[in-house]
């Protein structure tokens, strides 16, 4: 070996990166050679002063006061509230029916947020499930492009975004900030609070300045402290749905598996064709995006389309409890004069919904799609029945939160008619309705069905009486019904 | 700590912000050397090296390669200690206080100025792979595995800086024993 080969190799030497055979070759030319030699020491020397000096420097533990500095700052973007952007802050609700969609809209809001991840308690396969049980908060974006076709009321957008992000904290409840675009191209900022300690549910308008309190049912705050509408229920719900695998992807960087469902019973509550992608991160079996697609019908001349995403999954968000617990402002109002009870959803609340409908509107809603009973609230208002009339006498001169109160409570059975056939659904007990087709002067056909145990079927007839009847029964039964116009 | 940067990103986005403690682990010497270079003090490196790390964390969205987080948080770190040095500059003239910076070093730290300002005149290249090895603590094959070079390119390149750093403490004690003499 001569001197450059032993320059070249000098450093890889200190560095323990040569082989035994060049280390031997080295050492021999260096017993040797008083100037590589020298170079030896000097490059050692070098290393050592340079390890120490970094060593030295490297005593610091920065770990905690990061991670601590990143929940202090995370927590004051979860509190912050968007701010109100001023040109937008008008006041709202001049109109009994604008104020009345916009109800609608509140109440839609936490009909899907119950229905919607209100799977059934029976299927937990995947590990999916499990990996996420061990998470403490989860957060989440999701983001919706609303786009309706046909038929709009005047004013109405035909396409909406609605931005969400979610918190949830399954000892705490679930905080969801949604900013959309609503009715004149207003944008609306909602925050909900889920409370189901407090069997309370609180949604804050701050562009309004308005806040609305929602009692829950026992029913529902015991379902929520179970659920809590928090994602894992969205997984429940897909694998209680026919699913198949579609393979791989990467999504910014991860490589991710899919699932897909087509299964309408996953969202219950929306009804309409469906298209479910769920992104599964190969390596932590964690949900990294869920992309979904909707059409619903609403009425013979509208349709919907949702488009949606859910992204962002964080399974460890560290959180501050007083979150999930708003403070009020002052100078905001309540947008009803007492706090709107929510209905429970049984065969009964449903039945008594199934008759508000009817003394309103003069007829069975259509089907049971929530957006579509919705969609059709307005008409309750217009429709020249009895009830209609007197309630519309009953709400001149009311102020406008007693205003938004009477309007809420005549809807509200509504919903538990909607809720229940929604869990129905995503129950799958095979529920059936025949409100297209069946009028209220026919007593004797049936209106609704659903298995219940051994097999055997709940009917509701037309009369709103129920009954409980074997398969072969309710064949009979469904086989007397007219045919569809369509058919 | 074996897991790649791309790894711990990947887990960061993806709901696991927690794991971004492996990465301040990682880098938290090397950052704390090359701040060491760009502010006046060790107080000051290691506020900078926080800031930067938190302000790294909430941009991560924002990092298009992942592998290049090491190149990206020093740049992040740029500009947090020139902010600091900034308002630290404006707080002094405010208290009107002017004391020699290394008189109010905290003694127990031995520190080697005049590595510190070898180091901090290498050109970038040499300087990182510097940080990285003896500041952060890494070996050259996880240095090579990190920034998906060969190992051959990581010895090369620090064997050159080596060479560098002699040539400039080499003239550095000349200096001083001419001042001296
Ligand atoms: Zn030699």
């Amino acid at each position: 070996m001569n001197c450059t080969q032993c320059n070249d190799l000098l450093f890889d030497y200190i560095e323990g990166l040569i082989n035994d055979q060049d280390k031997h070759a080295l050492k021999a030319h260096i017993r040797t050679c008083d100037t590589c030699q020298s170079l030896l020491k000097d490059l050692q020397a070098l290393q050592t002063r340079l390890t120490e000096h970094g060593q030295n420097l490297a005593q610091i533990e920065l770990e905690i006061p990061v991670l601590g500095a990143i929940v202090r700052r995370q927590k004051q973007q979860l509190k912050a509230i968007t701010p109100p952007s001023p040109q937008l802050r008008r006041p709202i609700m001049k109109s009994p029916i604008t104020k009345l969609a916009i109800a609608a809209m509140v109440i839609m809001g936490c009909v899907l947020g119950i229905t919607m991840w209100s799977g059934t308690q029976s299927i937990a396969l995947a590990d999916v499930l499990t990996r996420m049980e061990q998470a403490r908060a989860y957060l989440y974006k999701m983001n919706m492009t609303i786009t309706q076709t046909g038929d709009l009321p005047a004013g109405y957008p035909p396409t909406q975004e609605v931005e969400s992000t979610i918190l949830i904290a399954p000892e705490y409840g679930m905080k969801m900030t949604m900013k959309m675009g609503m009715i004149a191209n207003q944008t609306m900022v909602q925050e909900q609070y889920l409370q189901p300690q407090n069997k309370r549910m609180l949604m804050i308008m701050p562009d309004q300045k308005k806040y609305m309190e929602m009692e829950l049912t026992d029913q529902l705050a015991d379902q929520y402290k179970k659920q809590n509408n928090d994602p894992r229920m969205m997984i429940e719900t897909f694998l209680n749905c026919d699913y198949e695998k579609i393979g791989r992807s990467k999504i910014t960087g991860i490589q991710v598996e899919g699932f897909r469902t087509t299964d309408p019973s996953f969202s219950g509550a929306l009804g309409g064709k469906t298209n479910i992608t769920l992104w599964v991160d190969s390596r932590t079996r964690l949900p990294v995006q869920m992309d979904m697609d909707m059409d619903m019908s609403m009425g013979a001349e509208r349709t919907m389309h949702i488009k949606g995403i859910m992204t962002d999954f964080q399974w460890d968000v560290p959180v501050d409890t007083s979150v999930f617990e708003p403070v009020i402002p002052d100078d905001y109002t309540s947008l009803a004069s007492s706090p709107i009870k929510m209905p429970e959803m049984t065969e009964e609340t449903a039945i008594v919904g199934l008759k508000q409908y009817l003394d309103y509107a003069g007829q069975y809603p259509e089907d049971l799609s929530l957006m579509r009973v919705m969609s059709g609230m307005g008409k309750l208002m217009d429709s020249n029945t009895p009830a209609s009339k007197a309630l519309k006498q009953s709400i001149k001169g009311l102020n406008q939160n007693d205003m938004t109160k009477a309007m809420m409570d005549m809807m509200m059975p509504i919903q538990a008619t909607v809720g229940f056939y929604a869990r129905l659904a995503q129950e799958k007990k095979d529920p059936a309705y025949y409100g297209d087709i069946v009028t209220p002067d026919q007593p004797d056909l049936i209106l609704m069905r659903w298995q219940i145990e051994d097999g055997q079927y709940r009917v509701i007839f037309s009369d709103l009486t129920a009954e409980t009847v074997t398969p072969q029964q309710l064949t009979e039964l469904e086989s007397v019904l007219p045919q569809k116009e369509s058919e | 700590m074996t897991e790649t940067d791309t790894f711990y990103i990947g887990r960061c986005k993806n709901g696991h912000p927690d794991d971004f403690r492996f990465l301040v682990k990682r880098y938290q010497g090397a950052l704390m050397g090359h701040l060491m270079g760009r502010v006046d003090n060790r107080d000051t490196a290691e506020e900078a090296a926080q800031e930067s790390l938190v302000r790294a964390y909430f941009k991560i969205d924002t990092l298009k390669k992942p592998d290049r987080f090491f190149t990206w948080l020093l740049g992040i770190s740029d500009r947090v200690a020139l902010e600091l040095c900034r308002t630290k500059r404006v707080q002094k003239q405010r208290e009107h206080i002017r004391i020699e910076v290394q008189q109010a070093e905290e003694p127990s730290f031995s520190q080697d100025y005049v590595l510190e300002e070898a180091v901090s005149r290498l050109p970038d290249n040499y300087r990182h792979l510097i940080l990285l090895r003896y500041y952060s603590q890494m070996s050259c094959r996880q240095i090579a595995e990190q920034l998906q070079i060969p190992l051959g390119t990581v010895t090369k390149t620090l064997s050159r800086a080596y060479a560098l750093l002699r040539q400039t403490l080499t003239q550095s004690q000349t200096n001083e024993s001419e001042v001296a003499g």
